[in-house]
């Protein structure tokens, strides 16, 4: 289980990463954009390490890339096991995965439930919401925004400012009963300890893209002893779809997974429709390691 | 494992259209088991077996072994150790009151039996409760990494450190020749950390001769193990945030490791009181059951080290969580271990894959004693003896070792018996 090759394959959405270990052993992961530089970084950090040093690889490899390593080195560890990388971690503790995607007719007929949308909207029964302004609010607005939608009852208001001022975001708090979200652009973990200290945080949304499987693993840790739920953000590849669904089976203090609305092109992709939602859940893949077959032609002819 | 290879396949990729789902309809189980068994495995836990074992010798008298062995209907085995100190009776109990949610569930799904147990106890857990959980949740990842071929580490992602886990060993030595002896035996071992206490019983307040004979003590140590040896020094949770805070704030000068449990582990912000007014790192938490109860320790930055013992904090599953979560504040971890091997070794596991570990306990000396004979007897190995400063890391899959029920019967249960108990010179209550 040694590794002997990285290769990166940057896209328009995300960058795949495949390594290879000296007995033939391959493991996918994948990143947000990465640079050259990062991709040498890691490939020099990598080559004759063990594949299942996935703790100490987390601490060497550095920026979004270390997602994608993540993913990768437990691919291969499942593979080798012959089982699905969430009985590395502990084993199943739910049999579906609840899921999240921006609001679409197109999406709701594929059988979505949960939807992201920008802004106010009008309750419907049966769809849940999730209020997402996506930083553009100041934190005033978004206290107003927050305090507007406690009577629609969203899932909860995602980031709707940028989370740098604790003593700024903690009013959204303190002035309505609406939950936040906050996490998708987090670089260290302590980032989150200080909002859990703060009670501004309702809903851990690490970047299943930029942090990974054992990273968003360590802030659940953290979470679950202030029982706040985590609901990994994903805008990615289907890779880290994959991924996202093994962190999910993991997690006790897992709510809902984003994921983008699925296609042929993105199943095709990972050999097999692992985005298809049936009433609002997304299935567990049960094959070893990701569970996924990357096309690696069909990657190479991504945009 | 290689007579279990060729199965393996067959139950643990449930995609692989082993007839699981049919099976799910006939399949009775425990509660709440038919729901995982889309996702879960073959396996079933067919046998939980416990048994308390007394070594006969007086320092493990008070603390007899609480091991649990969980058979399978794939013929693998797991062993697991709840040891709770002047309690062995009610562990033992503990476990068999556990055995409903066991006996017929798929031992794969350790994270979901572990909410299981600590969230349907209602009253979540307290050192019994904990102790219990740790025996069977160490038991279930002996079971996983069988199953999966791996040991348990390498399922953690581990080794951070490739050549093991450094460790430390208790100094027992009442005069300057004698810690002189044990700076050569360590330095001839390699091992780079002890540990030592301080001496007698302390009240709420104490006298200048108390305070004194303490700071004296611990200088005498650092000044016959030399410089180069890290030392820790467990105040036991015998003097009170007063006492403490004197006498964390006069070793300053002898640059130790760390000072342990300096007050009882209840009241967290007694504790910050202490480590506020000195620089002396300060550890606590081998009496702390589940990641919730570190929460406050990490939070407030009370301590710069967690110590929280694989046998009472719920198991691999909960000594993950507690270095997990305190790893985003630096706070470093150095478990306790002071009961048998089993949780010993399954600690060595889960410290291996730990990128914030600091330092392993082994409540034993420089020289092995009686207790480790025993345990070589049972292993067939120098269990938790260090090579070089550090606890080797097992090969084989699992926690690394095979043990029979022959071998742990041959000292059998002598019942519960009480910690120390002392008393101050007017007869009230003291903590040792």
């Amino acid at each position: 289980m040694i590794i002997e090759k990285l290769e990166a394959f940057p896209k328009s959405s995300f960058t795949a990463v495949k390594l290879t270990t000296r007995d033939g052993a391959v493991g996918w992961g994948e990143c947000l954009h990465t640079t050259p530089t990062a991709i040498a970084a890691a490939t020099k950090t990598l080559v004759g390490q063990e594949a299942t040093r996935y703790e100490w690889a987390r601490t060497q490899v550095h920026g979004p890339i270390g997602a994608a390593v993540n993913m990768a080195m437990l691919d291969i560890c499942g593979k080798v096991a012959k089982a699905p990388v969430y009985q590395l971690l502990g084993g199943p503790t739910r049999n579906k995965v609840r899921a999240l995607t921006g609001w679409s007719e197109k999406a709701l007929t594929a059988g979505h439930r949960a939807f992201i949308v920008p802004g106010a909207y009008t309750p419907r029964d049966g769809l849940d919401f999730v209020v997402d302004p996506d930083r553009k609010l100041s934190a005033g607005q978004a206290s107003s925004l927050a305090a507007s939608l406690e009577k629609s009852l969203p899932l909860w208001l995602d980031e709707p400012c940028p989370p740098a001022n604790l003593g700024a975001i903690k009013k959204i708090a303190t002035e309505s009963v609406t939950p936040l979200g906050w996490g998708r652009g987090v670089t260290n973990l302590s980032e989150v300890q200080n909002m859990l200290r703060e009670q501004v945080i309702d809903v851990v949304r690490l970047d299943i893209s930029r942090h990974g499987i054992s990273t968003i693993r360590k802030a659940a840790a953290l979470a679950e002893t202030y029982y706040i739920a985590v609901a990994p953000y994903h805008s990615g590849g289907p890779i880290a779809t994959a991924a996202a669904l093994h962190l999910a089976a993991s997690l006790p203090n897992f709510f809902i997974q984003q994921v983008p609305l699925g296609d042929p092109a993105r199943a095709e992709l990972v050999g097999g429709d692992i985005e298809r939602v049936k009433d609002g859940f997304l299935t567990l893949p049960t094959k070893p390691g990701l569970g996924i077959e990357v096309n690696e032609g069909a990657l190479r002819r991504m945009a | 494992m290689e007579p279990m290879n060729m199965q393996r396949r067959d139950f643990l990729s449930v995609g692989c259209g082993c007839a699981l789902m049919p099976q799910a309809a006939q399949e009775s189980g425990p509660l709440g088991a038919a729901a995982m068994q889309p996702v879960g495995t073959k396996v079933r836990i067919t046998g939980v077996k416990v048994f308390g074992v007394t070594l006969p010798i007086k320092e493990a008298l008070d603390r007899p072994y609480c091991f649990v062995k969980l058979e399978t209907n794939q013929g693998v085995v797991g062993w697991g150790e709840g040891t709770l100190e002047g309690k062995a009776a009610a562990v033992l109990a503990c476990i068999e009151d556990f055995k409903e949610f066991l006996i017929g569930a798929d031992p794969m799904l350790v994270e979901h039996h572990w909410q299981s147990m600590y969230v349907h106890s209602f009253y979540r857990a307290g050192p019994v409760i904990g102790s219990a959980m740790a025996a069977i949740d160490q038991a279930l990842w002996d079971i996983r990494g069988k199953l999966l071929g791996m040991p348990v580490y390498k399922l953690l992602g581990g080794p951070y450190d490739p050549e093991g886990v450094r460790g430390y060993y208790h100094v027992r030595a009442s005069n300057p020749a004698e810690m002189r002896e044990v700076r050569a035996k360590a330095k001839e071992l390699g091992v780079t950390c002890v540990k030592s206490g301080i001496p007698g019983y302390y009240e709420w307040i104490e006298t200048r001769e108390k305070i004194n004979r303490a700071v004296n003590g611990m200088r005498t140590l650092r000044e016959n193990l030399g410089p180069e040896i890290d030392i820790g020094i467990d105040f036991h949770a015998k003097t009170s945030p007063a006492v403490a805070s004197i006498l964390v704030k006069e070793v300053e000068p002898l640059n130790l490791l760390f000072v342990e449990e300096p007050c009882p582990p209840e009241n967290i912000a007694a504790m910050r009181k202490i480590s506020s007014r000195s620089t002396t790192p300060i550890a606590t938490g081998e009496r702390l059951v589940a990641a919730y109860s570190c929460r406050e320790l990490v939070e407030m930055g009370v301590v710069d080290i967690i110590q929280t013992d694989i046998n009472h904090v719920g198991g691999i599953t909960a000594l993950w969580k507690v270095a997990a979560m305190a790893e985003p504040s630096g706070v470093k971890i150095a478990p306790h271990a002071c009961e048998g091997p089993i949780g010993a070794l399954a600690t060595v596991h889960v410290d291996s894959a730990m990128p914030n570990f600091l330092v392993q306990e082994i409540c034993s000396g420089v020289v092995a004693g009686e207790k480790e004979k025993i345990w070589e007897e049972w292993f067939g190995f120098p269990a938790m003896r260090m090579v070089n400063g550090k606890f080797p890391l097992p090969s084989k899959p699992g926690l690394g070792f095979d043990l029979t029920e022959a071998q742990v019967k041959k000292y059998p249960f002598q019942g519960t018996k009480p910690m120390a108990r002392v008393f101050h010179a007017d007869g009230s209550v003291a903590a040792w």
